[in-house]
């Protein structure tokens, strides 16, 4: 039996089940990459291509085995060049991070910037990504380059903006309880003592909301999150998810309304009477302290929005979700009343 | 590492990315709003993403604005110094024009009026000689074209009226008819001329100056005086005779045929041109030639050794391997056949794939790759490896070599 060769720079972390690829294929998708135009060889270039496809197990599930035309399709959803490209800078090729950086160098600074707000934080930001790119970091001895995670699913300069607010974001969590509190938040904090709301009361609230939204569809709860958590504006949050600002506005409506008409069943179902389910939803939001409930309700991570520091704890209760349905329920049920008399 | 992140609960980098270009299946999506829902640092991770993405659009949009507006600055800057010496030369030659046209516009008129007068002095002095004595009124008419020559065909035609009262000889009316129609035509010409320079009766007096005084400068009066002499002999000549009249006769309408024919020069003209476009050559097929050629190359622009491989492959599609299942990867030399099936299981066939046999596993791990060796993979530098035709690609990425098929070695690395 022959030995084989040790040392191979490429090691595949986890492997499915392999199958083989017709050299056709390869030969294919070599000629459509054009990678040769920045110096990779042919030879590297099939074990780039197997390394993905057999850690992927072409994108079927464990153990399944893809035939031709699976692979084939399989190779054609990836972004394959910007993959070979990550793939030869994370295993060190010269001209491939001449190419790199020719061509992403720029975008990713702008992109530091961008995601950071502050030119200065944007430049420390993307220097330090470059150098972690680079390989600088070393994990066991070994060179470490986060280019070896990407996948090509999605573009590679969409990766790198995305690791890159992964970064700043972690970067933000880990480092902003420590910075002091101004002078103003600190007496806001301090002035805004907001009455404790009966635990019964509360108790009976928090069950209704989280019934209420736990119905919900995703998309309908990621808009009413980002709408009142997060502050997104309608437009932003309709380029994120392929619409048009106007839709989201009439699916924020419908959602709200929704929310509110199934909160105030639950309250009924609760126990409650009418006249009792009215004078709980009449009770002034600002007295009940829901966001920490609500974010329980929202946020099952019990990750922490990114937006606590400039919405401070009780400050801003009516920004809330909560604080915006009950608002709305109460609005109507003392219309509704107004006219019942 | 802050522990509220809570690592590994969130989507990895590949899901965001994907979900942010909105690359992701239904399913996949709903799984992901339903998570970002409830988490507010991958709503906050996409957000800032699509923000560089937006800030990066919006760099691209304003370069190209910028790289717009150069490129048109850039042209005006290069000629903006340039427009001020054609500006100035344009305007030098304006006036020169202008100028010219003042000094040149009243000689030219002198000089037709001269030719004219000499003209009919000439023709009156011939008829002196032939005949009887012309009264005083071809001078009064001389009179008249010198003091109003605008006034051109009407005066002419007045003057021809007195001549024929005074019963000139036909050859006499020959000349002076004809003389009267060069006379308008130049009559018209100069009015056409002296437009908005001068009157006719300043002409006429410039004329009478330039004969009678040197003002009109000493070229002037050289051109007047060939040009009267001129005149002299052409009346006589047609004074003279009919025939020659005749024969000029002939000879200008055949030099307007010719000069009137403009068509028949534009269509020799014409017609030169497109000779070679009208005229069949013997290379007429060959577009059609070119365009087979151009359709025999391949559109993709792969080479034809992939065309090949895609025949093998598409052949390989249909191999029957005695496992029954289906052939992954073939490799075929000249005589030999090699593939995998799905189990990962080699055979080979020594006939062109009509009939298969098992090759024992002489490898570590999985074959996952067989492919016939090309020249340039040679780097291995061993004896055998210059003579192997196939190639054995495990799921390790390490590479087993074979002369037959059959027998198969690891390739050691350059260097080991």
């Amino acid at each position: 039996m022959p030995v084989p060769p040790a040392n191979e720079p490429l090691k595949p972390e986890r492997l499915a089940v392999p199958a083989a690829v017709h050299p056709a294929l390869l030969d294919a998708l070599w000629v459509e990459c054009d990678a040769r135009a920045w110096g990779l060889e042919r030879g590297e270039f099939d074990r780039i291509v197997l390394l993905v496809a057999m850690h992927q197990n072409f994108g079927l599930a464990a153990g399944a085995v893809a035939v031709n035309s699976e692979q084939e399709s399989f190779f054609r959803s990836l972004k394959l060049n910007d993959l070979v490209l990550a793939t030869a800078c994370a295993t060190g090729n010269e001209r491939a991070w001449e190419h790199f950086m020719s061509v992403y160098g720029q975008p990713l600074t702008r992109a530091a910037i961008a995601i950071s707000g502050s030119e200065t934080v944007g430049r420390d930001l993307a220097d330090s990504f470059y150098a972690e790119l680079y390989g600088l970091k070393t994990q066991d001895g070994n060179r470490k380059c986060p280019l070896e995670s990407y996948r090509g699913r999605g573009s590679l300069i969409g990766w790198l903006r995305t690791t890159l607010s992964q970064r700043f974001v972690d970067h933000y969590r880990r480092t902003y309880r420590e910075e002091a509190l101004d002078e103003q938040t600190h007496d806001r904090q301090s002035s805004d003592k907001s009455p404790e709301p009966e635990p019964q009361v509360a108790s009976t609230l928090r069950e209704a909301v989280r019934d209420a939204l736990i119905d919900q569809a995703a998309e309908e709860r990621f808009v009413l999150a980002s709408y009142y958590l997060d502050g997104r504006t309608l437009a932003e949050t309709g380029k994120l998810l392929g619409v048009h600002e106007a839709t989201i506005s009439r699916r924020l409506k419908r959602a709200t309304e929704l929310v509110r008409k199934r909160l105030l069943k639950n309250l009924e179902k609760s126990g409650m009477s009418r006249r009792a389910a009215e004078e709980v939803l009449g009770t002034d939001p600002r007295d009940v302290d829901l966001k920490m409930d609500l974010k329980k309700l929202l946020q099952h991570s019990a990750s922490e929005t990114f937006r606590e520091k400039a919405a401070p704890i009780t400050g801003v209760v009516q920004e809330t979700l909560a604080g915006e349905l009950l608002s709305n329920a109460r609005d109507s049920l003392a219309d509704n009343v107004k006219a019942e008399e | 590492m802050n522990p509220s992140i809570q690592s590994g609960t969130h989507p990895d980098t590949e899901i965001l990315t994907a979900f942010a270009e909105h690359l992701l299946g239904n399913a996949e999506r709903e799984e992901i709003l339903a998570h970002m829902a409830t988490c507010g640092r991958c709503r906050e991770v996409v957000f800032l993403a699509q923000r560089a993405m937006d800030a990066e659009e919006r760099a691209q949009v304003s370069a190209e604005r910028t790289g717009a507006k150069k490129a048109s600055r850039g042209w005006f800057r290069g000629w903006r110094w340039a427009w001020i010496p054609v500006a100035a030369l344009a305007g030098f030659v304006g006036v020169a024009v202008v100028q010219h046209m003042r000094h040149a516009a009243p000689e030219q008129q002198m000089a037709r009026n001269a030719q004219q007068a000499e003209a009919i002095q000439g023709a009156s002095a011939a008829k002196a000689a032939n005949g009887p004595v012309i009264p005083q009124a071809a001078r009064r008419d001389e009179a008249t074209l010198m003091s109003a020559d605008h006034q051109g065909a009407a005066t002419l035609k007045a003057k021809g009226s007195k001549e024929e009262e005074f019963g000139k000889a036909p050859d006499e009316k020959k000349a002076v008819s004809a003389l009267q129609k060069d006379e308008s035509k130049q009559a018209v010409d100069a009015m056409s001329a002296s437009r908005g320079v001068g009157g006719g009766a300043i002409h006429g007096a410039l004329t009478a100056r330039a004969k009678s005084s040197p003002i009109g400068g000493p070229m002037a009066q050289n051109q007047m005086q060939q040009q009267s002499n001129a005149a002299q002999q052409n009346a006589l000549e047609q004074a003279q005779g009919g025939a020659n009249e005749t024969s000029n006769k002939a000879s200008a309408q055949a030099a307007r045929a010719a000069v009137g024919r403009p068509g028949a020069m534009t269509e020799s003209v014409e017609v030169q041109p497109l000779q070679p476009a009208a005229a069949p050559s013997p290379a007429a097929p060959a577009p059609e030639v070119a365009a087979q050629q151009t359709e025999a190359i391949p559109v993709t622009g792969q080479s034809p050794t992939v065309e090949a491989d895609k025949v093998a492959k598409s052949k390989g599609a249909k191999v029957k391997l005695p496992s029954g299942l289906e052939a992954l990867s073939v490799a075929a030399s000249t005589e030999r056949e090699i593939a995998i099936d799905t189990a990962g299981a080699l055979y080979l066939s020594e006939d062109k794939g009509t009939h298969w046999q098992a090759v024992e596993t002489q490898w570590s791990g999985r074959a996952v790759l067989v492919r016939t060796r090309s020249t340039g993979a040679d780097s291995a530098g061993l004896l055998n490896a210059r003579a192997a035709q196939f190639e054995l690609v495990n799921d390790r990425l390490q590479t087993w070599l074979s002369v037959d098929g059959k027998r198969w070695t690891a390739q050691v690395p350059p260097g080991k």
